[in-house]
């Protein structure tokens, strides 16, 4: 039975990794901008729905679209600050120009909200049900049913719509499909728009499912997001989102075996174990499919 | 219009990064005239990071007592000024504030409202400049040995585990079992260490002890460990940070037939406010009661709540004690007052009164041992706790 509770503890932390490596995915690997705001987006997320809370009486449906809204409102200055007008330049201008944005988002937030520890309001309250003496909550059910919603939805619009080809025309050579009458700024915008609205509802799930947040929190998830997504071979989000599930899983079944301060030193090793060996991550799974679709296409 | 745009997001980068930044050092004052010029002290605090609302605690507190000691005359009629700055959480940090402290030789002293890992990286420095660092919150057992300029007022891991295990856990609780979570640095060390230690003088088996580190957010894992060991009591070995996340996590879990208990870094209204209900029930241990049966303590928190709008004091309010008796030793050096007359005239201090009351001295090794008081949380408030 251990190992059953710690195989839904996985599978619970596992879920936020793919629902950030989603966002992240499909803003580094399905549209190709270079972003290391990610973590800070899904912290403003979370602080967004902190506020929305106070300001609207802790309603569910209207933190969720606040969240929307401010994650909205920075993506689009974020991309005309960072990523715009750097679009032909080296990467790294872009790379640090998004640190730098980050730090000011991170700092923004502690000036406004102070620096210390902020309980989240239990927005979807605390009801669970028992498996064999185990407690699961329903917050856990919900972010896995987001997760899978998502996926669809996203890998629908990327694979079925004109909208999802653009984007990904853009990632591919962003040159080639100005010359064939796409707007690259305007495509970029919206991925990165989508990109920072998922890393929004990530925040808000993530402080609704821990219960407590802190303007510094960006950090360590933007690595795991980072780590997920590397893992789903950077331009699949399904895949994605099924190494975060994987990477949730592998760190908590490592925990039952070593202590919990060597959990960042195994999934790390683990990575980069399974980069040496599959480079390209977990996307061979997915090989057959993705040429059949360019076959297609 | 995108590069004012850009300019403009550089301009608030930089501004920002200032403003978490190392506070600048005051202006002195003097015009060269040795008996009237300001007594300098550094202060090396949490402005930001993690820490930081403990950092805001200390500073308040420090201004309490600065405000006090100027109205009274200062040391010898030389105004008290203070120099802060800011180590970020970050133990690397704190040799580096250290070093600028040493260089600067207006500075008599320095207090720290750094972690038992900052103040141990900072102590050779400090030690190789001959100036005092004296901490308030420092408790790791194995900080003051670590030279003749290092002082800790908090009393040490291990009188204060001791307490708890002797009085609270096997005394109060009756416990024959007990599991241990605890933070993975010098601090949580010596915790674990003086809890081995306690626990075999009393009985009590320690059926499981786990690690986790500093930011860690997610404590579920850990948890089902701990639980599968069925202690009667998990001891916090935690600041409040991770000691509120990981008492949630408990009673998400479920894991309710676990008696939970913490010593001082946990007991204060941070906590309070992010556990809410959950924290029901958990009994600490602390040196810093502020109720009305310590008039000069519940003093120093009515004024406390009146400059930081109503908010309680932590064990951080211990640094009002830091400077008041860091003052006293400045005072009985007369007009030879050098770094090295008031590191002697500081360890030969006794007999010293804190706001819990007075006949405190420095042991041998700059430690302090202080007195605990057990309380429990009970309608969202830290209470006395009688058993």
């Amino acid at each position: 039975m251990y190992f059953v509770e710690q195989l839904i503890n996985g599978l619970s932390q596992g879920a936020i990794y793919a629902l950030m490596a989603i966002g992240f995915t499909l803003i580094a690997g399905e549209v190709g901008l270079v972003s290391f705001t990610y973590g800070d987006t899904v912290m403003l997320g979370a602080f967004s729905a902190y506020w929305a809370c106070s300001l609207f009486a802790e309603n569910f449906l209207l933190t969720v679209l606040f969240t929307i809204l401010v994650s909205s409102l920075m993506s689009i200055v974020l991309h005309a600050v960072c990523m715009a007008q750097f679009l032909d330049a080296p990467k790294h201008i872009s790379m640090i120009c998004t640190i730098g944005f980050g730090i000011i988002l991170k700092n923004a937030v502690q000036l406004i909200a102070g620096y210390e520890v902020k309980a989240m309001p239990e927005l979807l309250g605390r009801s669970y049900f028992e498996l064999g003496g185990i407690r699961i909550g329903y917050v856990k059910l919900y972010i896995v049913a987001i997760v899978i919603v998502l996926c669809a939805i996203l890998s629908f619009l990327l694979n079925r719509t004109k909208t999802g080809v653009r984007l990904r025309a853009v990632s591919q050579d962003r040159k080639a499909a100005s010359l064939i009458g796409i707007d690259v700024q305007r495509t970029t915008r919206l991925g990165n728009l989508i990109g920072c609205m998922i890393g929004g509802l990530a925040g808000l799930l993530y402080a609704i499912y821990y219960g407590s947040i802190l303007p510094t929190m960006g950090g360590a998830i933007s690595m795991k997001a980072m780590s997920a997504s590397v893992l789903g071979g950077l331009c699949n989000i399904p895949v994605a989102a099924f190494a975060g599930l994987l990477l949730g899983i592998f760190e908590n079944f490592s925990i039952a075996l070593f202590p919990q301060g060597y959990r960042d030193l195994i999934s790390f090793l683990f990575l980069i174990l399974v980069l040496v060996f599959k480079p390209h991550g977990f996307e061979f799974r997915f090989k057959k499919h993705s040429r059949k679709e360019a076959e297609h296409a | 219009m995108k590069k004012v745009l850009t300019m403009l997001l550089a301009l608030v980068l930089i501004v920002s990064l200032f403003a978490g930044c190392t506070q600048p050092a005051e202006e002195t004052s003097g015009d060269g005239d040795s008996a009237t010029e300001p007594v300098r002290f550094g202060v090396s605090y949490f402005a930001t990071g993690t820490n930081a609302e403990n950092g805001e605690v200390a500073k308040i507190s420090l201004e309490i007592a600065l405000d006090e000691i100027n109205a009274a005359g200062g040391i010898n009629g030389r105004p008290v000024e203070l120099v802060f700055m800011d180590v970020k959480g970050d133990a690397k940090e704190s040799p580096e504030v250290a070093r600028k402290f040493a260089e600067d030789e207006s500075i008599l002293a320095v207090i720290a409202g750094d972690s038992s890992a900052g103040v141990m990286a900072a102590a050779p420095v400090y030690e190789d400049a001959g100036l005092i660092q004296l901490a308030s919150n420092a408790s790791a057992a194995d900080f003051p040995p670590m030279g003749d300029y290092q002082f800790s007022l908090v009393g040490r891991s291990s009188e204060d585990i001791p307490y708890g295990v002797k009085n609270v856990i096997a005394g109060q609780l009756g416990a024959k079992t007990i599991a241990l979570i605890y933070q993975n640095d010098e601090w949580g060390n010596s915790y674990v260490e003086s809890y081995e230690s306690s626990c075999a003088e009393n009985g009590i088996e320690i059926v499981a002890a786990e690690p986790y580190m500093v930011g860690d957010q997610d404590f579920n894992a850990v948890l089902s460990k701990l639980r599968q060991a069925n202690p009667d009591v998990l001891a916090l070995c935690c600041q409040y940070a991770e000691g509120s996340l990981i008492m949630k996590q408990i009673r998400q879990m479920g894991w309710d037939d676990v008696q939970c208990v913490c010593s001082g870094g946990l007991v204060n209204d941070m906590f309070l406010d992010v556990v809410g209900e959950d924290g029901e029930g958990v009994i600490g241990w602390t040196i810093y009661a502020y109720s009305e049966d310590y008039p000069q303590a519940y003093a120093f928190a009515e004024e406390y709540r009146s400059r930081s709008g109503g908010k309680n004091p932590s064990n951080w309010g211990g640094m009002y004690d830091v400077l008041h008796i860091l003052t006293n030793a400045a005072i009985d050096c007369g007009d030879n007052l050098t770094r090295e007359t008031l590191r002697d005239s500081l360890a030969a201090q006794d007999d010293f009164v804190t706001m819990m009351g007075g006949n405190l001295k420095f042991n041998d090794d700059g430690s302090v041992s202080r007195t605990y008081y057990p309380l429990t949380i009970k309608d969202g408030e830290w209470v006395a706790y009688n058993g």
